[in-house]
């Protein structure tokens, strides 16, 4: 445990005794992972470093103060194989996506630039048609041997998307990192207690309704599930369970007011109406909620865990595919690394982003508990993901095999907050659906 | 353009002799741009110069990334038929009457129950409570009420449900109750300032003044239209104007726990610069937006300090 | 003893002569109500996640837990984030009331060419919406070569309009006749202000102190954006690496970090108000 904690310079507070519960189920999770990593790893490491590189790189990423401790062993780790780059992790604060983004492009507007960022899919497409960011296609073909190990243990639609969507050129432009998908998170308790049986990988949205009614029946504060209106952990999942989606594979025509999508709106808005799920507008901790017994169910990815941990109801907690209409569904988000266009050192930013994705540094990403999905499938069966959260969190990798991209467009932004918007006054009952998206579709298509 | 009244501009000197006198207005006006240098190079540095060039910007199309283009008046011609700018202005409007009115009329009257004769605890008690809120940042005032306004679990809508309100709206997010909820919101989180403000100027007006007004035998009423509002009249002047540009600009709370919705309901001026700016990456046409917002500003203050020669006293 | 009889006599002012305790009543009610909110926070602050918001409210805790303020401690580098933020604030508030009162004295008290025009251009400071200035500043900090400095977050606040704006209405009204006597014994405008006009605006400038602290301490928009490295990280942006990238953090220990946020404005206040009472007292003696 002293042994973790010493690692973590960065952002914690070096030499506090009080170790809080989180650090201990943390420590005690990847505990022997660190030591054999921390240790060991780097000197294998450094034998595969074939060509050595000088310079800085300062790396731009949105993260908490436990994530972004994390990151003092993962570059002195690269520093055992590239000991002449030095490298400055920038952990941005921010509150949201869009906090994020409103600090990183003042930043690049004024003429600050980092070398390499960690950009979430909403902005990916957004970066390589403005030019922001570098083609890798030349590094990859040079680096191919070197590569061919990530490229045979990504799940190859990460690849696939990144070139797809993340690029309107066709060329590479990211490195797919983490990801998240959606499941359905449930207490075993709780389904007990309602005498439900617990749900199956294939059940469908009136087994799930079943499920949901059964334990909403036990009184005025106990709720079956919490729809929300976020894009992307429920309206998503929502629709692509019921063969829809907000806009077209293209990402070129909003399909929000079609028939399936109206449907989907009705069905998440009986839900509140029935008062299986609490109403919208608030601020319903449903992670604390469950661990009471009063909640059922909730979507989440990979980021609950570290809050069901604080609670203390992992062993209760189990994960299952969404439940479907007309088929499996599952929207994916997922990191990427690019070589920013005004980087002055690409080569040695590239020889970062290479790291970033070698077994080693995302081993450590994962020990540290990071909120997403690593990319390997390796590291998904790994240990270190699995072990100490709730059963079931391989079916978020999973999940990548029938997972539709989050659509992004250029202004993926202003479409996102019209839909939580709209979602929020229809679940809140203060429209009718049908109307609504046909204003929504409406916003959208201008937005496209 | 003068914002003094024109009692005090000849007075002084009119006795003095001729030489003399300009010797010491020198010396004063010296004096003057001596203390008003430090405001001076930074006013230049950090104000006007990011001033100048948010007005160049206004004339460019620029997405923050690429290079910006020059595009002349474009920007302000587009003002004229932006439905969103047009809704920003109304709600804008709204809020800033709501919180003048509210921001004066009870923060004059907590400041006058206040300013009065007793036990020290008790005031102090009062003072630090109304303040209170002016102490935490809109970020977590935003936090704090919406858990309280929350459907499910906030007490507010409990005691609401308890006391027989059954339908008691989802504040935030009900297209009829977001701005009143806003409205409010913020009236708790700054009556603190000009509640502190226009009780240090009750605290400046001399005793005497009341005491010489008693053995004269004027009633209360009469003291306080005769001495407390002459003598308030500066710092009333100030909490107006100060209250005006601040609401006309008023950008977090919105931001924070409404995002401008439901809607547009809660869209301000400011808000909408803002993400025009950095939502939109239309960074030329949010500073045109926001150059109108300065003009706006800038006029209604301009007027607002002509009409106080007529109430404004000053000694 | 004596001075505090004095001081309530010379606090009798304006409405009513006794003691209303209908009034009084409705005051304290009043304070109270305003005051819920932040007894909330505290309360939940105190309770483990999954005891916290809870119906019917927990006004009165059965127990308490101080695990929620350990965690801060635990996350993030608690003292250091306070140091930080103690001396950006302390700068800027020193500095800015220094600015502030000079410039303020300028344009309340001496005569000059240009003078209410120079006011009228510093006033319009206060209009520009913050927003377009954002990207212009930011480049001019990095030219100054200011980017991830305390400089570059202190500097731009030395300047407080809204501070010189305060004071200049203050100043106005003084009576002159308090400086004549300064003045005949041949008083430079440095000594008029220091020892005349200083002493007689305490309460302006105690409340306009607070005015400034507040917004340093509170500051996170540019502290956030110039500051790169941990060890320069001011508390409000310490605060919101407590919630994670999709919302992960934990709520209630979001509201430990919140209280304790909030203490050390609470002594600064009840320090500057006691400074507020005190120099009312002086100039209602003197005067």
């Amino acid at each position: 445990m002293s042994r973790t904690r010493a690692t973590r310079g960065g952002f914690v507070k070096p030499g506090t005794q009080q170790v809080s519960r989180r650090t201990i189920m943390k420590a005690a999770a990847g505990a022997s992972a660190i030591v054999a990593s921390g240790i060991a790893m780097p000197a294998v490491i450094s034998a595969k470093a074939a060509r050595q590189v000088s310079g800085s790189v300062t790396f731009v990423i949105w993260a908490d103060a436990v994530e972004s401790a994390s990151w003092d062993p993962i570059v002195a780790a690269f520093n055992e194989v590239q000991p002449d780059i030095s490298v400055e992790v920038q952990a941005v604060p921010a509150e949201s996506w869009a906090g994020f983004f409103d600090a990183v492009s003042t930043r690049i507007a004024g003429g600050q630039v980092p070398d390499v960022m960690r950009v979430a899919t909403e902005g990916q497409r957004l970066f390589a048609s403005r030019g922001l960011v570098h083609p890798l296609d030349e590094y990859i073909e040079r680096d191919a041997e070197e590569l061919q190990e990530f490229f045979d243990d990504v799940h190859p639609n990460l690849m696939e998307w990144t070139r797809t969507y993340s690029s309107t050129d066709g060329q590479t432009y990211y490195i797919p990192h983490g990801f998240n998908t959606m499941c359905m998170w449930y207490s075993t308790e709780v389904f007990a207690a309602a005498g439900v049986e617990e749900p199956t990988d294939t059940w469908t949205w009136d087994a799930f309704m079943a499920a949901a009614e059964a334990i909403g029946s036990a009184g005025d504060d106990t709720f079956g599930y919490h729809v929300t209106a976020s894009y992307f952990a429920s309206v998503m999942p929502w629709f692509l369970t019921n063969g829809t989606s907000t806009l077209n594979a293209e990402w070129t025509e909003s399909t929000v007011a079609e028939p399936a999508s109206i449907e989907s709106a009705t069905f998440m808005r009986s839900l509140v109406e029935s008062g299986i799920s609490p109403q919208p507008g608030g601020e319903f901790d449903a992670i604390a909620t469950m661990a009471n017994g009063k909640l059922g169910m909730f979507g989440g990815g990979r980021w609950p865990t570290a809050a069901v941990r604080e609670v203390e109801i992992t062993d209760s907690v189990k994960l299952v595919a969404w439940p479907q209409q007309a088929g499996q569904g599952s929207p994916v988000g997922w990191d990427g690394h690019p070589i920013m266009q005004a980087s002055e050192n690409k080569d040695a930013a590239w020889e970062f982003v290479k790291f970033l994705a070698s077994t080693d540094a995302q081993m450590l990403e994962v020990e540290q508990g990071g909120p997403t999905v690593p990319p390997r499938r390796s590291l998904a069966n790994s240990d270190a993901f699995i072990a100490n959260a709730p059963e079931g969190m391989i079916k978020l990798y999973d999940a990548l095999d029938y997972a539709t991209p989050i659509p992004s467009p250029d202004r993926g932004n202003i479409i996102e907050q019209d839909i939580i918007d709209t979602f929020t006054q229809i679940l809140a009952g203060n429209v009718d659906p049908e109307e609504a998206l046909q204003q929504l579709d409406q916003q959208i298509e201008s937005n496209l | 353009m003068t914002v003094r009244s024109d009692i005090e501009t000849t007075a002084p000197a009119g006795e003095a002799r001729h030489g003399r006198a300009s010797t010491l207005r020198r010396r004063e006006a010296r004096a003057g741009y001596l203390f008003l240098t430090p405001t001076a190079i930074l006013f230049l540095v950090f104000i006007a110069g990011p001033l100048v060039g948010g007005i160049v910007l206004s004339l460019y199309s620029w997405d923050m990334f690429s290079s910006p283009e020059y595009i002349g008046i474009r920007n302000f011609e587009r003002l004229m038929d932006d439905p969103q700018a047009i809704a920003a202005i109304r709600n804008t409007f709204v809020f800033t009457f709501w919180s003048v009115v509210l921001h004066l009329v009870p923060g004059l009257l907590l400041a006058l129950a206040v300013n009065r004769a007793m036990a020290r605890p008790l005031d102090y008690f009062l003072r630090t409570s109304y303040f209170f809120p002016m102490l935490v940042s809109w970020a977590a005032v935003a936090l704090i009420w919406s858990y309280i306004l929350d459907p499910n679990f906030g007490f507010i809508t409990y005691y609401l449900k308890r006391l027989g309100f059954e339908d008691a709206p989802v504040f935030l997010i009900d297209p009829d109750w977001a701005m009143p909820a806003v409205i409010a919101v913020d009236f708790w989180k700054t009556i603190g300032f000009t509640f502190i403000i226009l009780l240090a100027g009750l605290q400046g007006i001399p005793t005497q003044l009341y005491e010489a007004a008693s053995v004269d035998g004027a009633g209360t009423l009469r003291r306080f239209w005769n001495i407390t509002i002459p003598m308030l009249s500066p710092t009333l002047f100030f909490a107006t104007v100060i209250t005006f540009i601040g609401a006309f600009q008023i950008f977090e709370p919105m931001y924070i726990m409404t995002r401008g919705g439901p809607g547009d309901r809660t869209l301000t001026i400011v808000m909408h610069v803002y993400e025009t700016g950095f939502r939109r990456f239309e960074m030329g046409y949010a500073s045109a937006l926001a150059l109108v917002v300065f003009v706006v500003i800038m006029i209604v203050t301009l007027l607002q300090v002509r009409l106080s020669r007529y109430w404004v006293f000053h000694e | 003893m004596a001075l505090d009889r004095q001081v309530r006599t010379a606090r009798w002012r304006g409405l009513r002569r006794t003691g209303d305790w209908t009034l009084d009543l409705f005051l304290v009610a009043l304070a109270l109500l305003i005051l819920t909110p932040f007894y909330w926070m505290l309360v939940n602050s105190l309770l483990p996640r999954a005891e916290a918001f809870s119906l019917p409210p927990v006004w009165i805790p059965s127990s308490i837990t101080l695990d929620n303020y350990v965690e801060v401690f635990d996350t993030l580098p608690f003292v250091r984030l306070v140091l930080n933020s103690l001396k950006l604030t302390v700068i800027i508030t020193a500095g800015a009331l220094i600015t502030s009162t000079l410039a303020a004295y300028a344009f309340a008290r001496l005569q000059f060419p240009g003078r209410d025009l120079l006011f009228i251009i510093l006033l319009s400071a206060l209009m520009v919406p913050q927003q377009v200035t954002v990207i212009p500043t930011f480049i001019l900090i990095r030219n100054l070569g200011l980017l991830d400095t305390h400089e570059a977050v202190y500097l731009p606040a030395l300047i407080n309009v809204f501070g010189t704006f305060l004071l200049r209405q203050f100043f106005l009204s003084i009576p002159r006749d308090l400086e004549d006597a300064a003045r005949i014994d041949g008083a430079g405008h440095l000594r008029i202000l220091w020892n005349v006009i200083v002493p007689l605006s305490a309460p302006a400038l105690s409340a306009l102190a607070i005015f400034i602290a507040l917004a340093a301490w509170n500051e996170f928009f540019w502290a956030n954006i110039f500051l790169t490295s941990p060890d320069k990280m001011t508390l409000p942006v310490g605060l919101v690496m407590l919630s994670g990238r999709f919302g992960t953090g934990s709520p209630v220990v979001t509201l430990a970090a919140l209280s304790m946020l909030v203490v050390p404005l609470l002594i600064l206040f009840a320090i500057a108000q006691r400074k507020i009472t005190e120099s009312v007292a002086m100039s209602g003696l003197k005067g």
